[in-house]
């Protein structure tokens, strides 16, 4: 018989004038367990009706982490009686091995309070990794495969000195769910977090001859507060496992064999508690100075400006950097003469992490006011710490400040005068704003929208663009339109042969005359309408003419020339100076016409 | 050389009225700083008559009337000085203090998009908005004309060319449109203490509204001696010449 069963009964007989129509019953999967396994605690509530709404159960179970409950409803009918069932299933782990007692669970139904019986359970030590040699379950030992390993990189630290501790999961086959149940409270300690793992991110060690997969799970940074011994409780998580249900009925036994279901099995894993040894600080050459720093530090001053009028503010800037914890670092000796009046610092603070030792900057800033003319020497600042790692105590010093101090006007010794950076500014009085300075350079200033000058400017451009556009198209026609260039050149060129007719008929030779008329008038023709002028004849010229369609007269008037010069030339009729000149003046009336008709 | 001569002269006599201008301003801003601020108007204005045209001269003149109680005067000395240096912030505060002076309150502020949009419109004064019209003029003409003469046409030019042809008819539409602004408006500010408007050119017409000194007005049309003015709220009436100056 189950032991499940045993309660079954010995809660129907508990509640006998209950049963007929609600029974309230608790019950477990084993009596006897591991630390480091659950106990199934299952409560059912059997009623004859279905009910719409159960309150959640009061559980008495100190002693124990619960988890759940998952939750199942059935209904069954056996001979023509129909029972409704709700099943509220929890998962106990024991906090410490012993014996217990779960109490009695308590709902309200209705306007009845129904109890379950107590149930006692045996838990033994839990395995663990490093006493793997002993106590399986069942003939099983978890902690061969599974268990959670403590590190630190310091056992033996001073008070204020930084350790590091990080918690690995090392496991050989897959796991689920694994989350943390309970983390150390680490008393005794100034802690900061480094780094958690957000999932496991395993890599491979061999253990032993063993080979696992080793995740880490959480690293710390802790900083004792006081000497002795402290113990960093253990840390633990739950995780579940795969199961298979053997012959002997275990869930546990052969677990990590796969199983046919994808079952799985929960667990809880714990680590080791760790001892540290932490030791005060040493007595011995401890300055009058030292505010508790443990670490390794820099520190720096500088004041600024280093030349004011008296009255007037000067910053002095003060940074404490390096690796340590800033928390305890109480501030800087800072030994100031008697006339600068120094106010409050405002202090910044920023952490760093580097390669996992905590660190950061602090910075003071100070206002000073000098009172008083001459050179304002302010000491060294110093301050003190205790270098662990060398064990002994360090102090730092800056260099002596010194600022220049002129006349002016000492304001009042008004605590509001120099904390205009700490409150806000009050408005007093309105004015004007006063009047611009005096001038070395008049500049009139230049009003170019009201120039006409400017406005035909920005006319002219488009123009100018016109006119250039005509310019480049007309010299690309000329350099590539050989009739075009001939043509536009004609009557420039003939203007010109007529002026050298005009040398030749100051000369006399009538015979070279008449050969140059002839010449101006083919060359004129050639051009214009861009036919050869070498070998034209009379009939060539009068051809070209008419098919050109120029009036008769021009046409009779070309021959006429034409007709003269041969007559003058090889006739050798005798023409006068006179008739040159005419012939001139005809030849040019000629070209003209011919120009502005053509 | 009669030309250079004659550009000479000019130039000279234009140098030698603003260093007298220069003169009586630094001269006029010691009275100022000595508390004489009629001494210091005076000589301010005869900066102005000699050619001064400087926006701290207008400025100095604007604070030296309003030292003198005269808020109007300083008013419109202040915006003429604004539409020299539309950015001072000098300027722009003293205008703001002056016209909470004043009695006539100020319209009420457009809503935050429009005045943005205002800001935007009005920030670049019309020089260096006629200026940089110019330059983008310019340039797309010479790059246009570079093409042309080298026959360098291709994609990255054509893109040139059409970011100059958008940037000049942006700019030259904003200098068009505040040109036409400008004409349209011809503000002034009233300069008498108390000043009615009335109906129409007359002193017999009806008495329609009644503006303090300082208030700002827009110039509409003249008959005679008579201003056709309108204000912020649209309401408009005539006044005497006299009785209000243009910016």
């Amino acid at each position: 018989m189950r032991i499940s069963d045993i309660f079954w009964i010995n809660c129907l007989l508990a509640f006998p004038a209950v049963a007929q129509e609600i029974q309230f019953e608790a019950s477990v999967d084993r009596t006897r367990v591991s630390q480091s396994e659950p106990i199934r605690y299952s409560l059912q509530i059997i009623s004859d009706k279905n009910m719409s709404h159960v309150p959640s159960p009061v559980l008495s179970v100190d002693g124990f982490h619960v988890e759940g409950p998952s939750v199942s409803t059935r209904m069954e009918m056996i001979n023509y009686n129909t029972s409704f069932t709700r099943e509220l299933t929890y998962l106990l782990y024991a906090k410490k091995a012993g014996s217990f007692r779960i109490g009695p669970a308590e709902i309200v139904l209705g306007d009845r309070t129904y109890k379950t019986l107590p149930i006692a359970v045996e838990v033994g030590q839990a395995q663990q990794r490093q006493a793997r040699s002993t106590g399986t379950n069942q003939g099983f030992d978890i902690n061969e495969h599974l268990y959670l390993r403590v590190n630190t990189d310091r056992e033996r630290v001073y008070v204020g000195q930084q350790l590091n501790v990080d918690f690995d999961l090392f496991y050989r086959h897959q796991l689920y769910n694994v989350g943390f149940k309970e983390i150390p409270s680490f008393s005794g300690f100034w802690s900061k977090e480094l780094w958690v793992a957000k999932q496991l991110e395993p890599h491979r060690q061999v253990v032993e001859g063993v080979s696992f997969n080793v995740a880490p799970l959480r690293i710390m940074a802790l900083f004792p507060t006081r000497a002795g011994g402290h113990v960093i409780d253990s840390m633990t998580i739950t995780c579940d496992i795969p199961a298979r249900r053997t012959r002997r009925g275990s869930m546990l036994d052969d677990f990590f064999s796969s199983d046919p279901f994808g079952r799985s099995q929960s667990v809880l894993i714990r680590s080791d508690s760790l001892l540290i040894d932490v030791r005060p600080l040493p007595e011995q050459g401890r300055p009058g100075i030292f505010s508790g720093a443990v670490g390794d530090f820099d520190l720096s001053a500088k004041m600024t400006p280093n030349q004011v009028r008296v009255g007037d503010p000067v910053t002095l800037k003060i940074e404490i950097s390096g690796e340590g914890n800033f928390s305890v670092v109480k501030g800087v000796y800072l030994d100031t003469p008697e006339e600068v009046k120094l106010y409050d610092p405002t202090i910044d603070e920023e952490e760093t992490l580097i390669k996992g030792r905590y660190g950061g900057r602090r910075t003071y800033e100070y206002i000073l006011i000098p009172q008083r003319v001459g050179i304002l020497e302010v000491p060294p600042v110093e301050f003190s710490f205790f270098n662990p790692d060398l064990e002994q105590y360090i102090t730092l010093k800056s260099d002596t400040m010194f600022v220049r101090c002129e006349e002016g006007d000492i304001q009042e010794e008004n605590e509001n005068v120099y904390s205009l950076n700490r409150a806000d500014i009050e408005r007093v009085g309105r004015d004007i704003r006063y009047i611009k300075p005096d001038l070395n350079e008049w500049v009139k200033p230049m009003v170019v929208y009201e120039s006409r000058f400017f406005w035909l400017m920005q006319i002219f451009v488009p123009l100018a663009f016109g006119i250039f556009i005509g310019v480049n198209k007309h010299r690309q026609r000329l350099q590539g339109d050989l009739a075009y260039a001939r043509r536009r050149r004609a009557y420039g060129e003939a203007i010109k042969q007529l002026k050298h007719l005009d040398n030749l008929l100051s000369a006399g030779d009538s015979n070279i005359y008449y050969a140059g008329v002839q010449h101006t008038l083919k060359e004129f023709l050639g051009d214009r309408f861009n036919v050869p002028s070498a070998g034209m004849t009379t009939e060539d010229c009068v051809r070209i003419l008419t098919d050109a369609e120029i009036a008769t007269g021009l046409i009779e008037k070309t021959g006429l020339i034409f007709s003269l010069c041969d007559d003058a030339r090889f006739a050798q009729k005798t023409l006068g100076v006179k008739e040159m000149e005419r012939v001139r003046i005809q030849l040019e009336e000629l070209i003209e016409s011919l120009e502005q008709q053509v | 050389m009669i030309l250079l001569g004659l550009v000479f002269l000019i130039f000279s006599s234009e140098v030698k009225s603003q260093t007298a201008a220069m003169g009586l301003y630094n001269e006029a801003n010691s009275r100022y700083r000595n508390g004489d601020f009629p001494s210091a108007i005076a000589g301010y204005e005869r900066a102005v008559e000699s050619g001064g045209i400087n926006s701290p001269l207008f400025y100095n003149l604007g604070n030296a009337y309003f030292e003198n109680g005269d808020v109007g005067k300083a008013i419109l000395w202040y915006e003429r000085a604004k539409k020299l240096a539309p950015r001072d912030e000098d300027i722009q505060a003293n205008l703001r203090f002056a016209q909470e002076v004043k009695k006539d309150r100020e319209p009420e502020d457009t809503g935050d998009i429009e005045k943005l949009l205002g800001d935007f419109f009005n920030f670049p004064s019309m020089n260096e908005l006629s200026l940089i019209f110019s330059i983008c003029w310019i340039c797309l003409f010479v790059i246009a004309g570079w093409c042309l003469c080298y026959h360098r046409w291709s994609g990255k030019s054509a893109v040139i060319l059409a970011f100059f042809i958008f940037l000049s008819f942006s700019f030259g539409g904003w200098v068009l449109l505040r040109t036409y602004f400008l004409m349209g408006e011809k503000p002034a500010i009233v300069m008498n203490d108390v000043v009615t408007a009335r109906s129409g050119p007359g002193i017999t017409q009806t008495e329609v509204f009644i503006v303090h000194e300082g208030t700002k007005v827009f110039v509409k049309r003249r008959e005679n001696e008579w201003i056709l003015v309108r204000l912020h709220n649209g309401m408009g009436g005539w006044v005497l010449a006299s009785q209000i100056e243009s910016i």
